[in-house]
């Protein structure tokens, strides 16, 4: 009996929610109630489809062009290494850069994809086809892997946002062409969680909820006196507002409730503060979260300048893996590092390395990924020999460890069909 | 329903009435309405009250709610042609300028987060001057299809600097000012309307021809290249024939050339010292200029797979619709292209801008969606868009011409529609409908209340992008004039005279001193070097660019365009009133300043404004698709509403609201005038009576109680 109730309760509240799908933290909690079907699937179902061996995805993002020969995708020996060396590390056979000592100790748990080769040389254009699989071009706005994991499979923290985007970038494609609801939340920064979610300082439990009430009061004429959706969804949302303030979850966006151990593990700047956040998200039923590291974009003092962003990748990477796996979270956890293009092997004559997308490197830890291997192969660097793979690939291969329809089709507004990581095969024998 | 018109009826205190509309043109539209209502036995809305009216007609002409001045001056105006006068006085406004810039913005696109940020705010500037100017729309639409040169000639090569991809460029041109979406045809014939895929080639072939990749060095670059070898940027686009005949013809000239250069002493080593000493100022100087070359022709993609063409198949220009564009005497394809898009004519270019600005108007255009017109789209009445596109063309495509009449209808003066327009249903204009206020109105409204009216600090051009941009066109020219061999010769020699090559050296062997270093292992002092040596080059570049166009115009170039945005003149602050607080009252008012900055209009803060920020989470566009902009209800509106700063700083002592009511002498006064305030009405009696027991309950609490309680009501973001 009790069951029946709490389920026609269940019903009025969906058709609220309804009404205001659009309205929440721009996710809706439609999502998670209504049932999971997104327009027929395409005839033919994908050959590679598998249990989802990742529940979540932490993804790490390079911007800038990170250089791989200097980082993940050393070639021991080779003269386009510049004075960058190598370390071994807890993997047999696989080496990365002294740049990485961290790291290193983690790599047991990691594949190094090595032939990675992208047709996208300058930064925004392959900024987007790394995030969405799409080249920049059009009217369209192709949606990021956060957005299209809630669209396929909802969320699962109906108080939070689906997915969380860790950045200072404005330009972001987001939940691109798919509606408000599914978008992922942009965090700026990392340590001011999420905005005004906390009542004024000078204003008492007591103040706040007289002002909320009064609100409604005086704004009920206006109510009643426009039947349109757009008016009854502020009234909505003032009620949603209120509810995540006073949620238990909102604790996730806090990263002042982690001890100060926690902070200097992770790093006290933005990245590592970024990394920590992501956890604590991820902890709360945030599926997918990126983090951003910029200042990759080395056309100068290349052999300066990546040993300083690797020093804060390092701390950070490392604090997030060896922390992910104490808590038995690394198993069913995505740790993905990628950028938009690698750099040039011959170094210019103001010791940079220039843009490169004919060779660069992406890492997987965890979530289902058999570590301590590498995938594909270059020649010192320069060439991809073996086992090429592209943007679209690596974001079939994170599609495909999530569990999500490679080939299901949706359509953007302007009726254009698209699929999750438009043509890109995953690489299933890294599972 | 019929609590609903009493309601409707408290709220539309005071008599309203409608006179005749003054303009015949607008009497024409509201007659051609009128036999849509008898024809679909519909009874128009109500005429809307002074109060209404007076906070719509700001809002929708100058983009804020008025001031408790402003609106009462409208109300106790007993002048018959008061509503006339207010809409003529709000045309001129600068209010105007910014609200309709707002309005372009989303539509155009505008972006700082661009490659060029001089040639995005010169754009930006273009754009808000010709609105003030009140240029012709065929005449702005021809120009900025037209326009080239360096942005220190004209911001409107904006237009073309705003997409790298001149194929996604004409896209999004026809989509904007012809209402036609033909986006699908880039790839592969339309799916659902009769474009093929040769027809958007057509089409693009007209303006492929504008190359903004170049820099504005590109000419002294190409110079240099014919002396070494013919592999300038320059050289590099010509066509294979184009090359070889180029080559033939200047041969002579590029040998002699390299006597010269030998004569001189100067190495290729030099000009490529040069080269990198250049560096610094090459990239201020990129995406600075569009350059238009008659020759260039899109080719057909590789993946091509119709009939009619052929992979890398070279396409002539063709229109899409109407006559072709054959370029006259003097012309050249582009400029014919421009003719014939804005042109009466053109079967859609006049429908688009008009069902634009009567929905702009109205809530809700005669043709949904406005950019996407097919051959079969009939208007929801086809009489009145027939005439309104008379009209524009009568009115000589002036926008504001063209709004007067609009404004001046007793339809717009009608109250607001009280029930939404179901999607697809035919709406008859009973009145204008219900909208929720743009994130820019919105903005706007609460530095109005805050601030009062700063409207005018757009006028002001930006002075300092002038400076930087004459600058760097005396630093262009300069060049130029000197070419790379001048400027070699330039180089090597300190502005006091002295030689500089062992300068050059030294930069050279520190440069391999600290590799040395990075591999031996010892990567402090690999860095120590890494820095000297990159010191002597700045030091290098420095000087030749002092060297060229003196001390201070090179500091200018050096700290580069930092974009002025937020920095300009915006409102100040007060004081007066700063002085009379306490200290923690002071600080509390200068932090309240900085966390939500209502200094500026939305129009003169970063385009668009950071995610995150106030603009956005009301749905500001992101600018990267047309018309992105939201008026949707969200989460995070309610959060920063009820926990932002906003109600703070609206009480903040500063404020002008906080000032104005405090002036108040009673209780019920300062009540009063918080409601004129928001909505440019005094209270209804229901609303009273619950104000009253507040006071009751809550005493000094209460101004700011009510303040806050109706920010966060939803009446506040709408416009009736």
């Amino acid at each position: 009996m009790k069951d029946l109730l709490h389920r026609a309760d269940e019903a009025t509240r969906r058709d609220f929610i309804t009404r205001t799908a659009k309205t929440c933290l721009g996710v809706s909690l439609l999502s998670n109630l209504a049932p999971r079907a997104f327009g027929a699937p395409f005839e033919g179902s994908s050959k590679v489809k598998q249990v989802p061996t990742a529940r979540n995805v932490i993804y790490l993002y390079m911007s800038g062009g990170m250089s791989h020969l200097d980082t993940f995708g050393v070639v021991p020996g080779a003269d386009t290494m510049g004075p960058t060396q190598t370390l071994k590390t807890s993997a047999d056979g696989v080496q990365v850069s002294e740049n990485l000592p961290l790291t290193a100790k983690h790599m047991h748990h990691g594949v190094i994809l090595n032939s990675m080769t992208s047709s996208q040389g300058a930064h925004a254009q392959a900024n987007y086809f790394q995030h969405t699989s799409y080249t920049l071009r059009g009217a369209t706005k192709h949606p990021t892997m956060g957005a299209w994991l809630t669209k396929f499979q909802g969320k699962s923290n109906p108080s939070l946002p689906g997915s969380v985007v860790v950045t200072a970038d404005s330009k972001h494609p987001g939940g691109g062409f798919f509606e408000a609801a599914v978008a992922p939340l942009i965090v700026n920064n990392p340590a001011a969680g999420l905005q005004n979610s906390h009542k004024l300082a000078n204003l008492s439990e007591d103040d706040l909820n007289y002002r909320i009430g009064l609100s409604s009061k005086l704004d009920s004429s206006f109510q009643s006196a426009y039947e349109y959706k757009g008016v009854k969804s502020y009234a909505d949302v003032y009620s949603e507002a209120v509810k995540v303030m006073k949620s238990d979850d909102l604790i996730a966006f806090d990263i002042t409730k982690e001890p100060e151990l926690m902070h200097d593990l992770y790093g006290g700047d933005s990245f590592g503060q970024g990394c920590l956040l992501a956890r604590r998200l991820v902890e709360h039923g945030v599926r997918h979260v990126e983090v951003t590291l910029g200042g990759w974009d080395t056309h100068n003092d290349n052999f300066v300048r990546v040993p300083e962003k690797c020093a804060i990748l390092d701390q950070a990477l490392a604090a997030l893996i060896g922390d992910l796996d104490r808590r038995g979270m690394l198993n069913d956890t995505m740790v993905v590092l990628t950028s938009e293009f690698g750099r040039t092997p011959k170094i210019n004559q103001n010791n940079g390395r220039d843009h490169y997308p004919k060779a660069f490197s992406s890492v997987i830890w965890g979530g289902g990924v058999q570590g301590g291997q590498i995938y594909g192969k270059t020649d010192k660097g320069i060439e991809v020999t073996e086992n090429k793979m592209t943007p679209p690939d690596l974001n079939a291969t994170i599609a495909y460890a999530l569990g999500l329809p490679l080939d299901q089709v949706i359509y953007s507004s302007t009726k254009r069909p698209f699929t999750v990581a438009d043509k890109g095969q995953p690489i299933t024998s890294i599972f | 329903m019929k609590t609903t018109l009493f309601i409707l009826a408290a709220f539309c205190y005071g008599a309203a009435s409608l006179r005749a509309a003054s303009l015949p043109e607008s009497t024409k539209i509201d007659s051609i309405l009128k036999q849509e209502w008898e024809k679909n036995k519909i009874t128009p809305n109500a005429p809307a009250n002074d109060s209404v009216l007076v906070r719509r007609l700001y809002l929708d002409i100058a983009g804020r709610i008025p001031t408790v001045e402003e609106s009462q001056e409208f109300v106790n105006s007993t002048a018959s042609d008061k509503k006339v006068q207010l809409i003529d006085k709000l045309l001129n406004s600068d209010g105007y300028t910014i609200n309709m810039f707002n309005y372009w913005a989303d539509i155009l696109r505008l972006t700082d987060n661009t490659k060029g940020r001089t040639a995005a705010e010169a754009y930006a500037e273009y754009v808000k001057r010709c609105l003030k100017e009140n240029k012709p729309y065929d005449q702005f639409v021809r120009d900025l299809l037209t326009s080239e040169g360096g942005v220190w000639d004209t911001g409107a090569i904006g237009f073309y600097m705003r997409d790298d991809n001149k194929l996604d460029h004409l896209a999004y041109t026809v989509q904007v000012f012809l209402g036609t979406s033909i986006v699908c045809a880039q790839c592969h014939n339309h799916p659902f309307d009769k474009w093929s895929q040769k027809d958007y080639y057509g089409m693009a072939a007209y303006t492929y021809g504008m190359d903004t990749k170049g820099t504005a060095l590109e000419d002294t670059k190409g110079r240099a290249a014919k002396n070494e070898k013919a592999g300038g940027a320059a050289v590099k686009r010509m066509t294979k024939e184009e090359r070889r005949k180029y080559m033939a013809e200047h041969q002579a000239e590029i040998d002699k050339a390299a006597e010269e250069q030998k004569r001189k002493g100067i190495t290729s080593n030099d000009i490529a010292m040069v080269r990198n000493s250049l560096k610094d100022i090459a990239k201020p100087l990129r995406y600075t200029v569009a350059k238009w070359s008659d020759n260039k022709l899109p080719t057909l993609p590789a993946d091509y797979k119709y009939p009619d063409g052929k992979p890398g198949q070279a396409i002539q220009p063709k229109t899409m619709f109407g006559h072709e564009a054959v370029a006259t005497e003097g012309q050249n394809r582009l400029n014919a292209f421009a003719q014939w898009m804005a042109a009466p004519d053109n079967p859609r270019f006049t429908t688009v801008i008009a069902n634009r600005m009567w929905k702009k108007a109205f809530g809700l255009g005669l043709i949904e969606p406005v950019d996407e017109m097919t051959d079969s789209t009939t208007p929801s009445n086809g009489e009145l868009m027939e005439y309104l596109n008379q009209l524009m063309v009568e009115q000589k495509y002036s926008i504001k011409n063209f709004l007067r009449v609009l404004y001046n209808t007793e339809t717009y003066q009608r109250t607001a529609t009280t029930k939404e327009v179901p999607l697809g249903e035919a709406y008859h204009f009973a009145g204008p409908i219900l909208r929720r206020m743009s994130a820019e109105q919105v903005w706007d409204s609460m530095v109005t209340l805050s601030k009062g009216v700063i409207d005018g600090e757009t006028s002001e051009e930006n002075e300092q992008l002038h400076t930087y941009l004459s600058d760097m066109k005396l630093l262009v020219d300069t060049m130029k004039g000197k070419g790379i061999e001048g400027l070699a010769e330039i180089a090597k020699r300190s502005n006091d005279g002295t030689d500089k090559t062992a300068v050059l050296a030294k930069m050279e062997s520190l440069r391999k001193e600290s590799l040395e270093a990075q591999k031996a292992g010892d990567k402090e002092k690999g860095r120590l070097l890494a820095q000297q040596a990159e010191k002597l080059r700045r030091q290098g570049a420095n000087d030749l660019v002092v060297a060229m166009i003196g001390e201070e115009k090179a500091e200018d170039i050096r700290k580069n365009y930092g974009g002025k945005r937020g920095k300009g003149k915006g409102a100040e602050v007060d004081k007066q009133a700063l002085m009379a607080l306490s200290k923690d009252e002071r600080k509390l008012a200068i932090q309240m300043g900085t966390t939500l900055n209502l200094n500026h209009r939305a129009s003169e803060i970063s385009s668009p404004a950071k995610p995150g920020h106030f603009l956005r989470t009301f749905g500001q566009s992101d600018r990267e698709l047309i018309s992105n902009a939201s008026d949707e209800a969200s989460v995070p509106q309610a959060l920063a509403l009820l926990n932002g700063p906003a109600s703070e700083v609206l009480n903040n002592p500063l404020s002008k609201l906080h000032q104005a009511l405090n002036k108040a002498a009673t209780m019920d006064e300062k009540l009063e005038a918080l409601y004129l305030a928001f909505f440019s009405r005094k209270p209804t009696e229901q609303e009273k009576s619950v104000i009253a027991q507040v006071v009751a309950e809550r005493g000094e609490k209460s101004v700011a109680d009510v303040t806050h309680a109706l920010l966060t009501g939803s009446q506040f973001l709408y416009i009736q």
